[in-house]
């Protein structure tokens, strides 16, 4: 029922487009979710992570109306994660920077924004505990472990494309994908065994 | 250097670096063997649960946002073709008090179409072979009826427009032109009225572009 409501959107919003425009469309809706879900373990909150996907589709389209991008479209996800790390990077030092502010201003603890909970995953009524404990597990887990979990099982790279967007050899993304899939292991298994997960 | 550092650098030297974890020895193990990607089966357990969670669709808002902000950018397929931003070339369909006789317009089109390739006598060559004449005996049938039959059919270069030169991957440069032709037929019924039909038809063509 919701994927017709989703197609109904699609139309109404989009009843004529190009070739092209219907390309591009057929390409988000396959690797847009796995690019929010990135962005959205580098950020702090749904709507950054928002905003630095479209800006990271920008500067991709930008380089590709110029001639300057280098490769094929094979080498758009590669392209996409680096530069929406990139970009996370930036918008946690302007955060930073807007909190410290804050603090000298106020002299109050950091105001934390209100915010909508925002799934990381579809959640089916059957698997919602697991989701839900396996997002809470990303969360938990150092964020250069996280990323590379990320990367890897759902955005389907390599360890050498994850190495190179994230400037570390590929060894070394290796590494932190097993002690990430370890400590993530260990956590849902706390979680079973305090009943907390019915797997 | 004087006794106060002489003795610091002594109590260093006595420090030793502490020994290797014994698991990080074994990583370093795995990766002079390139064994690091190989998961041992708990780990392949938790990972194959990871990946059975799909991740969250696009919200609908940003989803129409990100399609405006590339969907004027021309789309590379397989890194030969390019698909190119525009408007569609299909108009959207709309009301008129005379569908009916939009409608039987079409059908006539169609009739009159197959016969222009159909030739009216038994001999003599055919473009198109047909087992039987439906097409003739529609149209006869409908002409009878007071419907709509066709008159003519022409067809003519409407606008013509230089989309510039592209580069596809690791091939020569390309110039686009697009070509809008305005195909028409018109229809008459027993009555003299007329009906005119126009379908607009967008081509593309890629002509390899002159270079030194």
């Amino acid at each position: 029922m919701k994927e017709e409501e989703d197609q109904k959107v699609m139309e109404t919003t989009a009843p004529s487009l190009s070739p092209a425009g219907h390309a591009w469309r057929e390409w988000l809706d396959e690797n847009g979710p796995r690019l929010l879900l990135f962005a959205r373990q580098q950020t702090r909150s749904q709507e950054d992570a928002q905003d630095i996907l479209q800006d990271a589709l920008v500067k991709l389209v930008k380089k590709l109306e110029d001639g300057s991008f280098s490769g094929g479209q094979e080498a758009w996800m590669p392209y996409l994660y680096t530069a929406l790390r990139r970009l996370a990077i930036d918008v946690g030092r302007r955060d930073d920077r807007r909190r410290r502010r804050e603090d000298l201003v106020s002299g109050d603890s950091v105001f934390q924004r209100g915010e909508v909970e925002h799934p990381w995953f579809e959640s089916d009524s059957s698997d919602d505990e697991v989701r839900s404990q396996i997002e809470a597990g990303l969360k938990e887990l150092p964020p250069k472990f996280a990323e590379v979990i990320v990367m890897k099982i759902w955005g389907e790279q390599t360890f050498a494309q994850i190495g190179e967007s994230l400037e570390i050899s590929p060894n070394t993304a290796a590494s932190r994908y097993r002690y990430g899939l370890e400590a993530l292991k260990k956590k849902l298994g706390s979680a079973r065994r305090k009943g907390d997960l019915s797997i | 250097m004087n006794e106060e550092l002489k003795m610091l650098e002594a109590e260093l030297k006595g420090l030793a670096p502490a020994v290797l974890d014994p698991s990080l020895l074994d990583r370093f193990e795995m990766a002079i063997q390139g064994e690091l990607e190989h998961l041992e089966p708990d780990l392949r357990v938790t990972e194959q649960m990871l990946g059975k969670q799909a991740p969250a669709k696009l919200p609908d808002g940003l989803a129409g946002e990100l399609v405006e902000t590339v969907r004027r950018t021309p789309f590379p397929v397989d890194g030969k073709l390019l698909m190119f931003p525009g408007e569609s070339s299909a108009k959207p369909a709309t009301k008129s008090s005379r569908s009916w006789m939009a409608a039987a317009a079409c059908v006539a089109l169609a009739g009159a179409l197959s016969a222009f390739f159909i030739s009216p006598k038994d001999d003599g060559p055919t473009m198109v072979s047909q087992p039987n004449k439906p097409s003739s005996t529609v149209v006869n049938q409908a002409a009878d009826r007071g419907a709509f039959v066709p008159a003519s059919f022409n067809s003519g270069v409407r606008d013509t427009s230089d989309l510039g030169v592209v580069w596809p991957e690791r091939s020569r440069p390309m110039r686009v032109v697009k070509v809008v032709y305005r195909d028409q037929v018109k229809l008459l019924n027993q009555q003299g009225e007329e009906v005119v039909v126009e379908v607009p038809r967008v081509e593309f063509l890629v002509v390899p572009e002159k270079i030194d």
